[in-house]
């Protein structure tokens, strides 16, 4: 597959000829959003992948056989880059199901008594670890320091004790900076392959190592890496005594309507992250970072090595009324807070930590955007001081 | 000292309970307290946060009454 980058010219929406396909709302490199349209490099490689073979990779001969190959090697692709073997590898096109089966998988075998796990987890996981299934476990949800690192307390290899870790949290994009010993469950969806965090502000964890050593089983996210929604991958350790806790007459490779295409896109998206140049996504994160908190008083970021996310917050400031009018300078962001058009609960992540939850605006650095991190950070400048001007 | 200020907030959505105490408290003295009455479950997390970054002290009364006073600093 080509690793070339398009032309910069070529980083704007492409036009439809569909009635309802949304017209064009920003450029790709104003677009600091948590998803954004395909990349070039990955749209041209998907160009490429799908002008052979046809809808049913099932077939055995022909051109279906041919796309069945390419899935197989896509799949290897990944699996390789996570660090685990490719048959391994069971796919969800659900992000709570993959978490159910990887967790519950272990708990139905296991003799596990005690599951620790962090307040600053997914809501998808939470509301599994607060349901009937675990009843039987104490369960012990450990908060987070302002800086946003959990400290799991020494487990003495217990074996009846099981944890689930974070290994990077989503909203934030704060790595845990080290790993508890003992098994481990590992929420692995926000944090792009191991393999390849060398340069992504992961020190002091050891890159060399691809999964801590007591993981048993691990939910990854191909959205980490630039890929799909909707392409989940649950990763089983040989040596963990996992079973499927789905109805299936083939519990020991279950299918669970993984969408070929879109695990296509995964693997192509994973080609494109690799020749990514990390240095610049850090360097941007680091530049936004400075010119904000030089020159806003009364604001919080969290976390400080976060590679291509950053999350800040901003006091006094209504984050809609702020999004709003970056958007009128050409940028899309989210809000991880309360006062968003979406979202009126406060971030459950952010108040863990303690940080502020109000006037929250989320950023996410790729090679499409990184040129405009100066200019997006005196954006946001300008307008955090009108409104606090125009409040007070 | 003078009784608490009492700032009703309820039925307000963050982040205006913290941006009316604020703009409230820039009109009193340095000594005076206030009280802030908010139903908005982003207001306790919120204020602890809000206090930090402005030195100023906050106490929870109870489900939805919070006490200030002022710290070190006189930022709001």
């Amino acid at each position: 597959m080509g690793k070339e980058y398009l032309p910069s010219s070529h980083l704007v929406a492409a036009q439809s000829s569909l009635p309802w396909v949304s017209p064009i709302t920003a450029e790709n490199s104003r677009n600091f959003q948590e998803f954004a349209p395909i990349s070039p490099p990955t749209l041209s490689n998907l160009a490429a992948i799908f002008s052979s073979g046809d809808s049913d990779p099932s077939a055995f001969i022909g051109p279906g056989a041919e796309q069945a190959l390419k899935l197989e090697r896509g799949l290897a692709l990944i699996a390789q880059s996570l660090g685990v073997r490719s048959d391994d590898l069971f796919l969800f096109s659900d992000k709570y199901l993959g978490f159910y089966s990887g967790l519950l998988g272990l708990i139905s075998t296991e003799n596990f008594s005690t599951l620790n796990y962090s307040e600053i987890e997914k809501k998808d996981l939470l509301a599994i670890i607060a349901g009937p299934q675990l009843s039987q476990l104490q369960r012990n949800g450990l908060p987070a320091s302002l800086s946003g690192q959990v400290s799991f307390p020494d487990s003495g290899e217990n074996p009846e004790l099981l944890t689930i870790l974070q290994i990077r949290n989503g909203e934030t994009g704060i790595w845990q900076s080290t790993w508890p010993t003992g098994p481990l469950f590992l929420d692995a969806t926000s944090a792009p392959p191991l393999t390849l965090t060398g340069k992504m502000g992961r020190s002091p964890i050891n890159s060399a190592e691809p999964l801590p050593a007591g993981w048993l089983s691990a939910l990854f996210d191909s959205s980490s890496w630039g890929g799909p929604r909707g392409v989940y991958l649950l990763a089983i350790n040989q040596r963990a005594h996992w079973k499927n806790p789905l109805p299936t007459f083939d519990p020991q490779l279950p299918r669970f309507g993984a969408n070929y295409g879109l695990t296509l896109w995964a693997a192509a998206a994973l080609e494109s992250f690799k020749s990514w140049d990390f240095d610049a996504i850090n360097q941007a994160n680091l530049e936004i970072r400075e010119i904000i908190l030089n020159e806003v008083s009364e604001v919080e970021s969290a976390g400080v090595e976060t590679f291509d996310r950053i999350s800040i917050s901003f006091l006094h400031v209504p984050a809609d009324e702020l999004l709003r009018r970056l958007y009128g300078d050409g940028f899309l962001l989210d809000s991880g807070s309360a006062c968003s058009p979406s979202a009126l609960e406060p971030s459950h992540v952010l108040t863990a930590m303690g940080i502020l939850s109000h006037g929250n605006v989320r950023i996410r650095i790729r090679p499409e955007n990184c040129g405009q991190a100066k200019d997006l950070a005196h954006s946001l400048v300008k307008h955090v001081k009108d409104i606090r001007e125009e409040i007070f | 000292m003078a009784k608490p200020i009492l700032i009703q907030a309820l039925g307000t959505l963050c982040p205006i309970p913290i941006i009316e105490l604020s703009k409230t408290m820039r009109r009193f003295d340095l000594d005076q307290e206030f009280l802030l009455e908010s139903d908005d479950v982003a207001t306790w997390p919120d204020l602890q946060a809000w206090a930090r970054l402005t030195k100023n002290r906050v106490e929870q009364i109870d489900r939805i009454t919070f006490a200030i006073t002022r710290g070190l600093s006189d930022s709001q």
